[in-house]
């Protein structure tokens, strides 16, 4: 073997090359590239139905990729799945436990799948202690217990064979906040102290930001930026301003400010269809990238009021952050991307 | 070493469905009261019947006797549908997932679905035999009824692998259901569990002649009615261990190759 892949091989828990998964005509995760280093904290940041959870299943060798590969602690997902299943642990986005047996039950299974031998106990009642979950309530069955306390089991025995690889599905969906930060600072917790390396997705800007050393940004199944969420920030270069006015008004008059980078306006699917008069009447949505949202701002509204008094409805500063490197992107917000997947939902429901 | 992890994970999951049953009071009431319903009420139906019809009709004047063992056996369809009903659930859930993403080989899972259901369908017999005794049934000496017991665990393996065979891909609700109703009640009428095959018309007997709920009745019944095992036909209980082997077989390879979460 070539030293140069070799090391990348050490070096790397994880490495995808053109991996991708299709149903049917549809491109669920689409040649797909990425290499995460041992002892990292990766997310796959993105909307519903991005590919986050496809992409999973194909490197816990739960369905095999429609072309491409990916090598996970060493061995390739398609051909050595079991060696791979004996390193890697997977935390459901839904939690997944036997309801109506007790916790150490539910663990004892665990570790039975996992061959332990007598160990298991010792291992679990350490991992329970560290969670801070209360291994004493020996006769209660798991499902009284609540989400916050169930994730942190289920974490227990995803952690139980020591895996080298934790593989997060939307880890805190559905939690209350302070659950969640909770849980954050759990995960980081396990990635210092026991050196796992972490694979989690999200559509959570702020868990992303918080949370993962590196990030990719996933749409439509494809990638569509990388890097630290820093590095990330840095790509968009400026601060957005997202303006709502009443009506209709003359752009060129703002372009010329000093400081606009660029300015977008808001897509309307039936712009085509509409006569030019009735456009004039109608409600203007801009997204504006200036170099410094703060010095700029004055005369922004300084040079709109003059020509048309009582315009603008609102205004938003954004400053440079993730759910910004997503707008400029994709031209849409995260979670307007899953608002329009729910309008899909209801409509199909419906019709 | 391969052979003790395989020993382990079928363990760990065989007792899973275990505990998940006698945990679930529903299960419970079903297998203990559903038998004890058809005793009562089915096995009542030829009280009132002349002793001399009877004798000539089911060789025996107790009817109760004569359908105990065949409405043990064709309870064991019902604990077939039912271990199909339990891999949906599992698929539903996401336990499956879970189980998955674990070195567990698909043939352990399969495996382990078809004892946990077969252990299910063991549950009841105990209830019914102490029940019937209430009917005047006398109970076989001890071989003979482990030897019927034996007979109807082999005959639940077969039936729940073919069960678990429908639903390796699908993790449809309706499927079990729908297909138990074109194989339990042709099964269960065309086979010696509640009448005897003398009055079948031939095309009948010649299912019934196939049929492994036959073979598991009849075994059962010279058993019940002699009390022993002298003048029993073991060909019956070799025709049951056959079946059970090889549908156990199929099914490993089909869960080996075919078992999806989707
Ligand atoms: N088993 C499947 N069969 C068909 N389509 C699927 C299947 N699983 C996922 N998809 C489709 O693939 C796309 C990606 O889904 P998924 O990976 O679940 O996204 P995410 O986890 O990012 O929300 C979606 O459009 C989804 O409808
Ligand atoms: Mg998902």
């Amino acid at each position: 073997m070539d030293d140069k892949i070799k090391s990348v091989k050490i070096d790397h828990a994880i490495i995808c090359s053109q991996l991708t998964k299709t149903y049917g005509s549809q491109l669920a995760v689409d040649h797909i590239d990425l290499k995460i280093k041992y002892g990292s904290i990766f997310g796959l940041l993105g909307p519903n139905g991005a590919g986050k959870t496809t992409i999973i299943k194909m490197l816990t060798g739960l369905t095999t990729p429609s072309c491409g590969n990916a090598i996970v602690a060493g061995y390739d997902v398609a051909k050595d799945s079991s060696k791979v299943k004996e390193i890697i642990g997977w935390v459901s986005s839904e939690v997944i436990l036997d309801d109506s047996l007790t916790s150490m039950e539910n663990i004892w299974i665990q570790s039975k799948l996992h061959n332990l031998g007598k160990k298991w106990k010792e291992k679990a009642f350490t991992l329970m202690k560290y969670f801070e979950l209360d291994g004493g309530d020996e006769k209660k069955k798991v499902g009284q217990f609540s989400t916050g306390t169930r994730k942190k089991l289920e974490i227990t025995m995803a952690l139980l064979h020591e895996p080298k690889i934790l593989f997060m599905d939307e880890p805190t969906i559905g939690l209350d906040a302070n659950t969640r930060r909770l849980l954050w600072n759990l995960i980081k917790k396990i990635n210092k102290q026991f050196g796992v390396t972490i694979l989690l997705t999200t559509h959570y800007i702020e868990e992303a930001d918080v949370l993962c050393d590196n990030l990719a940004i996933i749409s439509h199944g494809k990638i569509i930026a990388r890097g630290s969420s820093q590095e990330l920030k840095a790509m968009v270069g400026g601060d957005l301003l997202e303006i709502d006015f009443f009506k209709f008004f003359d752009l060129s008059v703002i372009k010329n400010i000093d400081g606009v980078i660029e300015i977008r306006q808001e897509e309307d699917d039936k712009k085509e269809e509409e006569e030019e008069d009735d456009k004039k009447e109608k409600p203007l949505k801009l997204f504006i990238k200036v170099k410094d949202a703060e010095t700029i701002l004055p005369a922004l509204i300084n040079t709109i009021t003059n020509i048309q008094p009582n315009i603008i409805k609102s205004i938003r500063i954004e400053k440079p952050n993730l759910e910004s490197v997503f707008l400029e992107l994709t031209g849409m917000r995260i979670n307007e991307v899953d608002e329009n997947i729910d309008k899909q939902f209801y409509t199909k429901a419906r019709g | 070493m391969a052979m003790v992890r395989l020993l382990n994970q079928l363990i760990g999951l065989y007792i899973r469905e275990v505990k998940n049953t006698y945990k679930n009071p529903a299960i419970i009431a079903l297998s203990v009261i559903q038998p004890l319903l058809w005793i009562v009420f089915f096995g009542s139906s030829f009280s009132y019947a002349p002793k001399s019809f009877l004798e000539s009709f089911f060789h025996t004047d107790n009817y109760i006797a004569f359908l105990l063992s065949g409405q043990l056996s064709a309870s064991m369809l019902f604990v077939g549908m039912f271990s199909s009903l339990s891999m949906i659930q599992d698929k539903k859930s996401g336990y499956l997932r879970r189980i998955m993403v674990t070195p567990t080989r698909n043939y352990i899972i399969f495996l382990a679905k078809v004892l946990g259901a077969s252990t299910r369908g063991m549950l009841q017999v105990p209830i019914v035999f102490l029940s019937v005794m209430l009917f005047g049934v006398a109970i076989p000496e001890p071989f003979s009824l482990t030897a019927f017991i034996a007979a109807l665990f082999l005959l639940s393996i077969g039936l729940s692998s073919i069960y678990l065979l429908i639903t390796m891909k699908s993790s449809d609700w309706q499927i079990p259901t729908v297909i138990s109703n074109f194989i339990n009640l042709p099964l269960m009428f065309s086979s010696t569990a509640l009448f005897p095959k003398e009055n079948f018309p031939h095309w009948m007997q010649i299912i019934s002649d196939m049929n492994p709920v036959s073979y598991s009745s009849t075994f059962g019944r010279e058993i019940i009615i002699s009390g022993n095992s002298i003048s029993t036909n073991w060909v019956y209980f070799f025709y049951l261990f056959i079946f059970a082997l090889v549908m156990i077989i199929i099914g490993m390879f089909a869960a080996t190759k075919t078992l999806k979460i989707e």
